[in-house]
């Protein structure tokens, strides 16, 4: 009994009380029995439905298999992340999250405890199929190692859809903004576990390649810390350093992931570049929308030590630390990725995603500079200017095409019309390099003040106020 | 332990929410905030439970700042929000249970404080009810529990006698006053004046972000009651008191109001009392005499225009 308290004292509160609504939930209960239900029914039909030739069979466990893992994987990758994360949706106008936050408690913690909840879920439901699963052992057809393997490629994808989802919920979104884009999450979580079954079953016949478990494996490795971490900078007050987290980490990811694939060179690395240019390119949009004076709780987390500071500049909230971070992240991949590219393909091949970041950077600069000194501000608050960078970048993508339809309707695409496109670069990577160059530079000047400002109020409270006084 | 706000101010946007508030009081006593609704009231709870931060200015718990030590100010504060909580497959005693594990509490210092809880606000008997299944008033009693968890010096509390019965608001208010005489210094704000003035030591009138007066009713009373106003209801010769009435040179107006002679007087309640002498001596026979005051709601609707932001 001491022991159970002890223990009970340890674990993290939202894990307790998680656990306590699952035993209590009638619809969890429900979601269960009915689990249970459909893996008898399944079984049933399945062993009633054998032919006579069953005991000379081979493929029977097989296809029951098939069956059995596309219910289990669709149960749980819906019925998980739903009831994980569809209760921080209702709580929004509540003040639950508040009162969480101004307890002790940590984000992290709430968060890591919504996950290990959910986790536990999973091996609940698992269990429940397990009988059934062995079952198909017997069947002949498939082995353990297999059904354990597809067991735990489950459990990752409904941990990876979690924490997607919990990402979702927590967006600065409304509330009916959130429930429409929650409804379409779940939908496309039908694509998922359909695409896996698919693929296991197709790949039965010479048995499942290695490079298939290697894939979904380094997708869950980097998705799930990247998920989470950034669950948990939504979850965050809004005046601390959301940016921290979900920066380190995805920096983490970069860095190990980079290393193993420019040693593993080709491929690898070319899927290493495209996933960091472009992930980096859609970063800068999103630091377009964070706030450009750091508030005073987070700037107490800044470094005193100058030495320091600069370092710490790209991992803090703000529109200039979101673009030099990803830039640097930008600038490493490509210097590393040129550095050991083995052929002229692919130098051409990383080169020319230098004016396609190069672009996202140029646009998410202008929809600042809009926000700021023109009408638009009126309606579009600091924080959605990420969506004016979006809009201005299929204003950028479109209105060249129109304009040369209607100029000379005859004539097809010509590089003048599609400067400024960041999806055509890839026919002429250097003219497309100096424009987005000059356009950079351009916005650059014309947000000169707004970006000094920035550097200049990245400074500790007292330091600021030194400074103010000096001034 | 002292509550001070420093000029306090936030922006929403073009809306200036707070512009600048001021006020302190000491722990012992329960202070409303009273103002229109979007008057500021709830940014600055808001901004004093540490969930906000503030644009300009400083509010301190015990001489500690909500901006430069905000988690150190967690310690000291209970916040008690309009909204109740809803849970359908949490009971009572989990949802206190989550929250004193949430403030890091362990073992037998957990069980104790939660017995105290239980104890305090009376829901002993409906522990393992759902929260969803509780009255309003439970639902209250239950989430000013969860705000003394961590036993706070200071408590916050956003209308908290919104939508309670009358029996509710009794209930609530002896919890607050055992409260205040626990040294608990308690901001509460709320549109209901009459429950204001029974409960609080002192108001805070809000109004576009500005604080438009603060201090005791008593003292805003005073302030804002610069003439004296008598009613008189003569048992006859109304009009002959009248005269008499305006012939005093401190008199500054009458005028009568269902069946009642109002007159302004430029004094204290001295002269009110030269006034009746006077009347006695010239042989009026009086039903009533007595001094008009002002009350939490005429103070409030005398103060403020009703403005939104």
């Amino acid at each position: 009994m001491m022991r159970l308290d002890w223990f009970s004292d340890r674990i993290n509160p939202v894990v307790l009380r998680e656990s306590r609504q699952l035993v209590r939930s009638r619809f969890a209960v429900g979601i269960m029995m009915l689990f249970l239900a459909i893996m008898v029914v399944v079984s049933g039909l399945y062993v009633v439905s054998m032919n006579q030739n069953a005991g000379r069979s081979f493929t029977h466990g097989q296809e029951l298999f098939g069956i059995l893992s596309a219910v289990m994987s669709l149960a749980m990758i819906l019925f998980v992340p739903a009831h994980t994360a569809l209760p921080l949706l209702l709580q929004r106008n509540t003040s639950g999250m508040d009162l969480l936050l101004i307890s002790t408690i940590r984000p992290r913690a709430i968060i890591w405890g919504k996950m290990a909840a959910a986790f536990w879920m999973t091996i609940l439901l698992l269990s429940v199929s397990m009988p059934f699963m062995l079952f198909t052992v017997l069947l002949r057809g498939i082995g353990l190692f297999e059904v354990l393997a597809s067991m735990a490629t489950t459990v990752a994808f409904v941990m990876v859809a979690t924490a997607g989802f919990l990402v979702l919920v927590n967006l600065p979104f409304s509330r009916v903004m959130l429930w429409l884009m929650s409804v379409g999450y779940i939908m496309q979580l039908f694509i998922f576990p359909t695409v896996l079954s698919s693929i296991l079953l197709l790949g039965r016949r010479g048995g499942v390649p290695t490079e298939y478990y290697i894939t979904m494996a380094s997708l869950v490795a980097i998705s799930l810390p990247i998920l989470t971490s950034l669950a948990i900078a939504l979850v965050s007050p809004a005046v601390s350093n959301r940016a921290l987290g979900p920066r380190v980490t995805i920096t983490v990811c970069w860095l190990v992931s980079g290393i193993v694939c420019l040693i593993l060179k080709n491929d690898a690395s070319e899927a290493w570049l495209v996933l960091s240019m472009i992930g980096a390119s859609i970063a800068m949009l999103v630091s377009a929308s964070e706030p450009s004076v750091p508030s005073q709780r987070v700037r107490r987390s800044i470094p005193r030590n100058p030495l320091l500071r600069l370092p710490a500049f790209p991992f803090f909230s703000g529109p200039l630390s979101g673009w030099t971070w990803c830039l640097l992240i930008g600038f490493v991949t490509f210097l590393a990725c040129h550095s050991t590219a083995s052929s002229i393909y692919s130098i051409n091949f990383f080169t020319e995603f230098v004016p396609f970041m190069l672009y996202f950077l140029a646009y998410s600069l202008m929809a600042a500079f809009l926000r700021r000194v023109t009408f638009i501000r009126r309606f579009c608050p600091e924080s959605m200017t990420w969506l004016l960078g979006g809009f201005l970048i299929a204003l950028g993508c479109i209105l060249p095409f129109i304009a040369n339809f209607i100029i000379d309707p005859t004539s097809g695409p010509d590089l003048l019309w599609e400067l400024g496109n960041p999806f055509a670069v890839w026919d002429d990577p250097e003219e497309h390099q100096v424009f987005a160059t000059l356009l950079c530079l351009l916005l650059v000047l014309l947000n000169g003040r707004w970006l000094v400002g920035q550097l200049r109020s990245f400074r500790p409270p007292q330091a600021v106020q030194d400074a103010e006084g000096a001034e | 332990m002292k509550i001070k706000v420093q000029q306090l101010r936030k922006v929403f946007g073009k809306n200036t929410a707070l512009d600048g508030i001021s006020f302190s009081f000491d722990s012992g006593h329960i202070f409303g905030f009273v103002g229109p609704n979007g008057a500021g009231k709830t940014t600055t709870m808001r901004i004093l439970s540490t969930m906000m931060e503030p644009d300009g200015g400083d509010a301190f718990i015990d001489g500690v700042s909500v901006v430069q030590d905000p988690e150190q100010v967690r310690r000291h504060v209970g916040f008690v929000p309009d909204a109740l909580p809803e849970h359908k497959d949490i009971t009572v005693s989990e949802y206190l249970d989550f929250f004193a594990r949430a403030y890091g509490m362990r073992g037998m210092r957990r069980r104790q404080a939660l017995d105290n809880i239980v104890e305090f606000t009376g829901v002993g008997n409906m522990l393992d009810k759902t929260l969803a299944a509780l009255s309003k008033g439970m639902k209250q009693r239950v989430s000013v529990g969860r705000a003394l968890l961590n036993d706070p010096a200071v408590i916050l509390m956003d209308e908290p006698a919104a939508g309670l019965d009358p029996r509710a608001r009794i209930e609530l208010r002896e919890l607050l006053n055992v409260l205040a005489e626990q040294k608990k210094a308690i901001l509460m704000s709320s549109h209901i004046l009459s429950e204001l003035t029974e409960i609080c030591h002192g108001v805070i009138i809000i109004e576009q972000g500005r604080i438009l007066e603060t201090g005791t009713v008593a003292e805003i009373k005073k302030r804002l009651q610069a003439t004296l106003k008598l009613a008189i209801r003569p048992l006859d010769r109304k009009e002959e008191v009248g005269r008499a009435l305006r012939q005093l040179p401190k008199v500054e107006g009458l005028h009568e109001e269902a069946g009642e002679l109002v007159v302004s007087v430029d004094g204290d309640e001295q002269a009110g009392a030269d006034i009746l002498t006077y009347l006695v001596q010239q042989g009026f026979r009086l039903a009533e005499f007595r001094q008009e005051s002002m009350d939490l709601e005429d103070i409030f609707m005398s103060i403020t225009k009703g403005g939104v932001q």
